[in-house]
């Protein structure tokens, strides 16, 4: 199985330790993942809700570059999916909107033709529970909130997800022994998209903390997330909120101590809310299974 | 072309709305903040200058309310495209001027968050390529890219 | 030849489109036309009259009317020209309003597009050849099919006109879900006390043939004649044995461990029950889904309700009857079934139990029901209580675009009650638009409030659990701030869906189904009772949303309408039909297939097709298909339809 890889800003730019966890998890699984010179995806946040027309170009840009070798796009964050599977989408069916973009295509001798679909990695993953237990080598035994992430599961037109009460990433950690553990209003939003953290950052905020007391009450060893951008907002406001310690994983990084990965090769020592605690507890799994 | 205020509430269904308010019932940021996305609809129904209201971008685009819509009405969609329309009128959030920075990024190096010099120590660090095999390293193909977005109307509205 | 041309104003929705004048001059000028003349509605007595005028003095033998569609008014002008003496088919309609000056803007161009429309009913109107109507038996009987309150009233109707009704109820008891009610909207009264009597009143009627846990299994024929199969299932129940005395209830091994139907799920019945205790007939039923002896062949050492039944009446070898009988007329009044609010997830319906619909908690009210009445939720009396209303309706997310009509009113009499037996609960009704429509409701609704039923316009977002504590949350749309409330009572005020009965009996009648999915009635003004099936009727929610009044009033027009159909000795049938020539008819047989009425028969013998002209209904099917040009519709033969197609080419 081959892919097109696209990380998208925050795990290259930010947060290095989810592409990092993301190479190991995909080359263990054998999926293989290739680079193309992608710009980011464009955020919707901010350059959809200022110019749609722009975002469909540049989206349509990096969803044409994996189209001459026949590669599907992978992408690890809500965010970029939500771009390039909302722009694929309206391309699919918008005909005017498709001119439009390749005129704008042409001027750099591109053209797109839609035949590289965007997936996201979670229902990647979804087809190869085999193959996750299989390299599974640490029963992780964590109590874990999830996040989905909005823009992964809405518009559900678009995505066709069950938006109210979705289990795939629920199921998925709990293939490496977490449990998920219920908190009130899982699913709501982080606050960071729209261009409300960079924009209206003490709103963008307001909204986290009300989501970290809920899940500061569930008692959990960390929040797993399947979107890089969600990542951040969620460690970097526990920095600014101060009254916050809850580790933050991307779910590849969660594979990854599951694989039995050093946590330093999976970044986790990079992330503002210390994960220190959390590999302990690994480790002590990961001996307790070593010792039987 | 720029769209009206009228056409935007057509294509996303808006005057099917029956100010029900599950919308701002469901909506994360309204619990926080003055955005009430059914008085937007409300506002756009009627033909007024939504697209000044600040409120306009407090929304998080998390599409709750557009799921959770009994009449299909397209609220998030409706309220992006009413943004749209603000930048084309120049009536920039008050919170501009980070999202400007993020443009001026996207165009300078192909992506709206940079590398810094920073976490380029860090993904040498965990093996990963001191710079990521992207567009930023690419330079022909940011030279494109920024040829492309020299003709597209983002560079013309957003005051760059 | 004499064909009289009369064009209609239609006020001024023709008029102000096309010239009517013009299109006069021009039709004149046609030779077989002898006069042509206009008049602002022609439909209406003066109208009526010009033409029949005409007729006596200048012996016209062809009359056309330029107007509207011939949906509403054809019967109305052959009427008219019939009474002047003309043979009423050889009257023709163009429609000149539908299909021309509402749909056109340009006065010239639809001026012109009306003449040619007259034009060419002019040339078809030439070539019309007089029909004359046969006359068919009626048979004096008729069928109601399902046994709520519209099917009740209706059979009573028809039985008190002195006619003989089967009466067909799918389920063990007649009552249907107003049985389920406590009170009524909006004068309380109790829905047993209006309803039960009149149940008996269907038992004991001597012109009903009351046919319980039985479904129609198929209809043919048509008005005034048709032949239906019913299916009796096995009660295993000597009915004519059992007194329904229970014994056999209270023996079952099973008692107290079955969801019961009619309690919604909430209360527990036997293998061997009624659905309640005030069932019409009451007579006890063996559930063969659930009862051991049935399932297993085995009840312990032998089954207890036998043991307990001193009558005997308890018969495991009992298997299903076809009845077969013969009516004039049919009612459907298959009513509603309650929206299931499961997929409307954010109200977590089926997750937490103190979420319910209304229809759940009109059996907690009830004195018969799974809490005898007391307002138990869960064991526990519920203090604060949220009502949401328009769940599964005004919805086209989910399908159902349309109101259901009742919730607002079900959910102001629901928190009436509550506040009656919990007189310190604080009781909020969240609502998208009040509507309350119908006689003394307003009023109703002004009480319920006065009495501390708090109204908050905007509907419920989402409901959410925590530490284990409902919450609903919402907008205050008229103060326009989100927030949230604690219930430990949240009542769904779910909507109302066509019945499941309604596809089979729908499909069996040829029945129109409205983009609602409920049948649709002949005219939505006009003729609400009526079918575009001849001598078939619709009675109560099978059409439609409807509360109780609206219900039994449409139950005694549809019952108005048999009576009017089934007092006749003979009706005249429509002689529009198709016809085989079988000296061309190869015997292929393809129109048998096409035929949506199964009107055609082969006769093997002669190798031809042959048409029943009782069943068909003029469709024109097996005339478009067959490849022989065997068949020819009456009143639609090619000659007329190619004369009218070359005048507008």
């Amino acid at each position: 199985m081959d892919y097109a890889f696209f990380p998208g800003c925050i795990a290259k730019n930010v947060y290095p330790g989810i592409e990092k966890a993301t190479r190991i998890v995909f080359e263990k699984m054998n999926v293989g993942l290739h680079d193309y010179p992608y710009s980011c995806c464009p955020p919707p946040g901010v350059v959809a809700c200022y110019d749609k027309d722009t975002w469909y170009a540049l989206g349509a840009r990096n969803l044409a570059l994996s189209e001459p070798d026949n590669r599907d796009i992978m992408t690890i964050c809500a965010g970029c999916y939500g771009t390039l599977h909302n722009v694929w989408h309206e391309l699919q069916h918008n005909d005017a909107k498709r001119a439009y973009v390749n005129e704008h295509l042409g001027r750099i001798g591109m053209t797109y033709k839609g035949t590289s679909r965007p997936i996201h990695f979670v229902d990647l993953l979804d087809g190869m529970r085999d193959t996750i237990t299989q390299n599974k080598e640490v029963d992780l035994d964590l109590r874990v909130a999830v996040h989905y992430g909005c823009h992964y599961l809405k518009p559900t037109t678009v995505t066709g997800e069950n938006s109210e009460s979705p289990m795939l990433l629920d199921e998925i950690v709990g293939l490496v022994g977490c449990k998920s553990i219920p908190f009130k209003d899982r699913l709501t939003c982080c606050g960071a998209g729209g261009g409300v953290m960079s924009g209206e950052p003490e709103l963008s905020l307001k909204i986290m903390e009300r989501k970290l007391k809920n899940i500061k009450k569930a008692d959990v060893d960390c929040i797993v997330n399947i979107c890089s951008f969600c990542h951040m907002n969620f460690d970097q406001s526990q920095k600014k909120l101060e009254s916050f310690d809850i580790p933050v994983l991307h779910l590849n990084q969660l594979l990854g101590l599951a694989f039995g990965v050093k946590h330093k090769h999976l970044g986790l020592h990079m992330n503002l809310v210390s994960t220190r605690d959390l590999v302990k507890k690994v480790k002590g799994a990961k001996k307790g299974r070593d010792e039987e | 072309m720029e769209k009206t205020t009228e056409l935007i509430v057509k294509e996303g269904n808006g005057f099917a709305c029956i100010q029900c308010g599950r919308c701002t019932g469901s909506c994360p940021s309204g619990r926080e903040c003055g955005l009430r996305t059914r008085r937007i609809v409300h506002m756009a129904k009627l033909g007024m200058e939504v697209y000044k209201c600040d409120e306009l971008w407090d929304c998080t685009t998390c599409f709750t309310c557009q799921e959770r819509c009994p009449k299909e009405v397209k609220i998030t969609d409706i309220i992006i495209e009413l943004r749209n329309l603000a930048v084309k009128n120049s009536f920039y959030p008050t919170m501009a001027d980070v999202p400007k920075i993020i443009i001026q990024n996207l165009y300078r190096t192909g992506n709206g968050q940079p590398l810094s010099p920073e976490v380029s120590k860090l993904r040498s660090i965990i093996g990963l390529d001191k710079e990521p095999n992207d567009i930023a390293k690419n330079k022909a193909a940011l030279a494109d890219f920024q040829k492309l977005l020299d003709g597209l109307p983002l560079m013309r509205w957003g005051g760059i | 030849m004499k064909i009289g041309v009369y064009v209609c104003h239609c006020g001024v929705n023709i008029s102000n489109t096309v010239d009517v004048q013009k299109v006069i001059s021009e039709v004149s000028a046609l030779p077989t036309v002898a006069v042509c003349r206009d008049y602002q509605y022609m439909c209406s007595d003066p109208g009526q009259e010009m033409i029949a005028k005409d007729i006596r003095e200048l012996g016209l033998d062809r009359v056309v009317v330029a107007a509207c569609s011939p949906r509403m008014h054809e019967p109305t002008f052959r009427g008219a020209v019939e009474a002047a003496g003309m043979n009423p088919y050889c009257f023709e309609m163009a429609n000149i309003r539908e299909q021309c000056s509402w749909v056109h803007e340009d006065k010239e161009q639809a001026t012109r597009k009306a003449a040619d429309l007259v034009k060419s009913s002019v040339a078809r109107a030439a070539l019309l050849e007089p029909l004359n109507s046969t006359e068919v038996p009626v048979t004096h009987a008729a069928l109601v099919i399902g046994g709520g309150i519209a099917g009740i009233q209706t059979a009573l109707d028809i039985a008190n006109s002195g006619y003989p009704v089967y009466l067909v109820e799918k389920d063990p008891s007649i009552g249907g879900h107003m049985a389920q009610f406590d009170k009524t909207f909006p004068t309380l009264d109790c829905a047993a006390c209006i309803l039960t009597p009149k149940m008996v009143d269907v038992a004991r009627h001597p012109n009903i043939e009351l046919l319980t846990y039985s479904e129609v299994e198929s209809i043919e024929g048509s008005v005034g004649n048709f032949h239906v199969r019913i299916r009796k299932k096995p009660r295993y129940v000597n009915v004519s044995l059992c007194t329904g005395c229970g014994s056999c209830a209270t023996a079952c091994r099973l008692v107290g461990r079955i969801p019961s139907e009619f309690d919604m799920g909430l209360g527990k019945r036997g293998a061997i029950y009624v659905p309640f205790p005030q069932a019409v007939p009451l007579r006890y039923t063996i559930d063969p889904e659930k009862c051991l002896m049935l399932k297993h062949g085995k009840c312990g050492t032998s089954p207890k309700c036998v043991d307990a039944c001193d009558r005997d009446a308890i018969d495991f070898s009992m298997t299903e009857e076809i009845l077969e009988v013969d009516v004039g007329a049919i009612v459907v009044a298959t009513g509603y079934k309650e929206f299931d609010p499961t997929i409307k997830r954010e109200y977590k319906y089926g997750t937490f139990k103190n979420v319910m619909t209304g229809l759940e908690l009109e059996r907690i009210f009830a004195p018969s029901g799974p809490t005898g009445g007391k307002a138990l939720i869960n064991g526990k009396v519920p203090k604060k209580i949220v009502f949401v209303s328009c769940v599964g309706s005004r919805d086209k997310r989910i399908g159902n675009p349309y109101c259901s009509r009742v919730c607002c009113m079900y959910i102001a009499k629901q928190a009436h009650l509550l506040k009656e037996k919990i007189p310190d609960a604080d009781i909020t009704v969240m609502y998208t638009d009040m509507r309350a429509f119908g006689k003394g409701y307003e009023e109703f609704y002004e009480r319920v409030q006065k009495e501390g039923i708090k109204y908050r316009r905007g509907n419920a977002a989402e409901v959410y659990e925590e530490d284990g504590v409902l919450h609903v949350r919402a907008e205050d749309t008229l103060m326009g701030e989100p927030y949230e409330l604690e219930a430990d009572l949240v009542v769904l005020g779910t909507g109302l869906e066509p019945s499941d009965a309604a596809d089979a009996i729908g499909h069996m009648l040829h029945l129109s189904r409205s983009a609602d999915k409920f049948f649709l009635e002949a005219h939505p003004k006009l003729r609400p009772v009526d079918t575009v099936i001849d001598g078939v009727f619709l009675a109560g929610a099978a059409q439609g949303p409807k509360d109780i009044p609206d219900t039994v009033a449409q139950a005694s027009g549809a019952a108005s309408h048999v009576v009017n159909l089934l007092s006749k000795d003979v009706i005249l049938a429509e002689p529009i039909v198709a016809e085989v020539n079988t000296d061309v008819c190869a015997g292929c047989r393809i129109c048998e297939i096409l035929c949506p009425y199964d009107a055609h028969a082969f006769d093997e013998e002669r190798n031809v097709m042959t048409i029943n002209k009782a069943i068909c209904k003029g469709c024109g099917s097996c005339a478009a298909a067959c490849p022989s040009g065997a068949i020819a519709m009456n009143h639609f033969r090619d000659s007329q339809i190619v004369a009218q197609i070359l005048e507008v080419i």
